[in-house]
């Protein structure tokens, strides 16, 4: 499925947080979201989840206007993953990947809601996990339990919120290699909000980055990944390169 | 299950200013001369059962001006509470000796007031609730990973937990009406409950339900049997027997049993 976005506004109170933004994710593309905190990120992502209804403009998911979808069936479409670690009760690990499965079963979980939790499992490689509380686990390592949760509801749009924050460096390329392979074999329009640009470049296929609710600049990481938009928008002075056929850019100093 | 929807370990019909309501109108009743007798202790359990449910109403309100988050209707719980208290104190200032004495009595909870006859409302309400409490089984699992998680799950966050709180009220006020102030065993058998069968709310609903029964049982044995042949009043006991184990409870699991709410 396609998300479209159409230039949609968002106000929290007073403050105006995204103005008239556009963009369109197809089928198995991953769009990096990128910009400075507070630019906006995670309050697209939501208006995309269906969670947050825009003051104008359109979000369509699969040429359906997302808040008309039914929050089951929305559930089922939409993998959403906040930022953060769930707090709450201690669930074990496969409890918490089968509540992603919550929009398919009745009462009690069925076969197929099993076997959905334990591929997504064995696709995290939290196996060994399994039968522990969340609660005992590395924030790292709750990271990975969400994105397996998302996965298992089996989605058409997978929305991450900054899914590698609490990770270290393996982590963050084994995450979101995973992520992007995810993306292609099961065609899953993805849109993940990052911090770190480097990996954003490596794991999009397009980056998008907002800027006081606008969108600065949009397309190929090459294009997009220059030092004169990082100025404009971080206000970093950063060099661009190529190496091993990526693109990537590393940060000098405050502009 | 308030400690569910809530996502708080303390949460209990006392911070939710259910108790204290419900005190605040027994406390009226008798101050105003109904008494314990004939048709006046009628309009106890009356009045108990009207103001427990206008201090959950006054909660939700307050709640529901900032958004029904967890946070905001345990703090105007909290709030409802001690409000209640004042008041119930209040009452017992200017009460004569007599109504005094039938209001803390009634504040001490007991079960010696307990029939047969009065045990019908208190049945129908339960096993009305316990199968629409259930249907919300997995909403409350869900609110466990969050409030924004679990809407993207599907969850009417607010529904649920305006409705929760509604059954939790119903089901509090139809007990705490006939037997006055039992402290303790809403907040205690929930903890037993969930280290016998884990967080799932399908199992831990029912299970919550049977332990607290349990353990009210038990200390209402103990009551009449520690100072025999003088009954002393069930909430009393509650209390001793529950603080203990509960600091007990918390202090022995080892596990991080509980993440910030």
């Amino acid at each position: 499925m396609t998300i479209e976005v159409r230039e949609i506004s968002f106000r929290y109170g007073e403050r105006t947080t995204l103005r008239g933004v556009s963009l369109e994710v197809r089928q198995g593309e991953v769009m990096g979201l990128l910009g400075p905190n507070g630019a906006g990120k995670s309050t697209l992502l939501k208006c995309i989840a269906g969670l947050l209804r825009p003051a104008e403009g359109t979000v369509h998911i699969g040429g359906r206007e997302v808040t008309r979808i039914r929050p089951l069936e929305r559930a089922r479409l939409i993998g959403y993953v906040p930022q953060g670690s769930p707090d709450g009760f201690p669930f074990t690990v496969f409890e918490t990947v089968l509540l992603g499965r919550i929009p398919h079963m009745g009462f009690s979980p069925g076969e197929e809601d099993l076997k959905a939790a334990a591929e997504a499992i064995s696709l995290l490689e939290l196996q060994e996990f399994a039968a522990r509380r969340i609660t005992e686990l590395s924030g790292g390592e709750r990271q990975r339990v969400l994105l397996a949760q998302a996965l298992a509801r089996g989605p058409e749009v997978l929305l991450l919120d900054e899914p590698t924050a609490n990770l270290d460096l393996r982590g963050q390329l084994e995450s979101l290699a995973l992520m992007s392979e995810v993306a292609r074999e099961r065609g899953i329009a993805t849109v993940v909000v990052l911090h770190d640009v480097n990996l954003a470049a490596r794991f999009s296929h397009r980056l998008a980055i907002l800027d006081r609710g606008r969108i600065f600049a949009a397309g190929e990481p090459r294009t997009v990944l220059t030092p004169t938009t990082v100025r404009e928008v971080y206000h970093v002075n950063a060099v661009a390169g190529e190496a091993l056929g990526a693109h990537y850019l590393v940060p000098i100093s405050p502009a | 299950m308030l400690q569910g929807t809530l996502r708080n370990p303390l949460a209990s019909p006392f911070t939710l200013g259910i108790s204290g309501g419900a005190a605040f109108g027994a406390a009226l009743a008798i101050i105003l001369g109904a008494g314990f007798s004939g048709t006046g202790r009628y309009l106890v359990i009356m009045n108990a059962f009207t103001f427990a449910l206008l201090a959950a109403a006054l909660v939700y309100g307050l709640s529901a001006v900032r958004g029904i988050t967890a946070e905001a209707m345990v703090l105007a719980g909290v709030a409802m509470n001690f409000l209640f208290m004042a008041l119930t104190s209040l009452l017992q200032y200017f009460g004569g000796a007599e109504e005094v004495k039938a209001v803390v009595f009634w504040l001490m909870g007991s079960l010696h007031t307990a029939s047969w006859g009065r045990l019908i409302p208190v049945a129908v309400v339960s096993f009305v609730s316990l199968p629409l409490l259930l249907r919300r089984a997995w909403d409350l699992n869900a609110l466990a990973t969050g409030d924004e998680a679990a809407r993207s799950l599907g969850t009417a966050v607010e529904r649920v937990r305006v409705e929760c709180m509604l059954l939790a009220v119903l089901l509090t006020a139809s007990v705490i009406c006939f037997t006055g102030i039992i402290g303790f065993v809403s907040l205690l058998a929930p903890h037993i409950a969930r280290l016998i069968v884990g967080p799932d709310h399908r199992f831990l609903l029912p299970a919550s339900a049977i332990t607290g029964a349990l353990v009210l049982l038990g200390a209402d044995s103990l009551a009449r049997t520690v100072v025999a042949p003088i009954e002393l009043p069930v909430g009393i006991v509650t209390s001793f027997l529950g603080i203990p184990l509960f600091v007990y409870l918390l202090l022995r699991s080892k596990q991080v049993y509980w993440r910030g709410g």
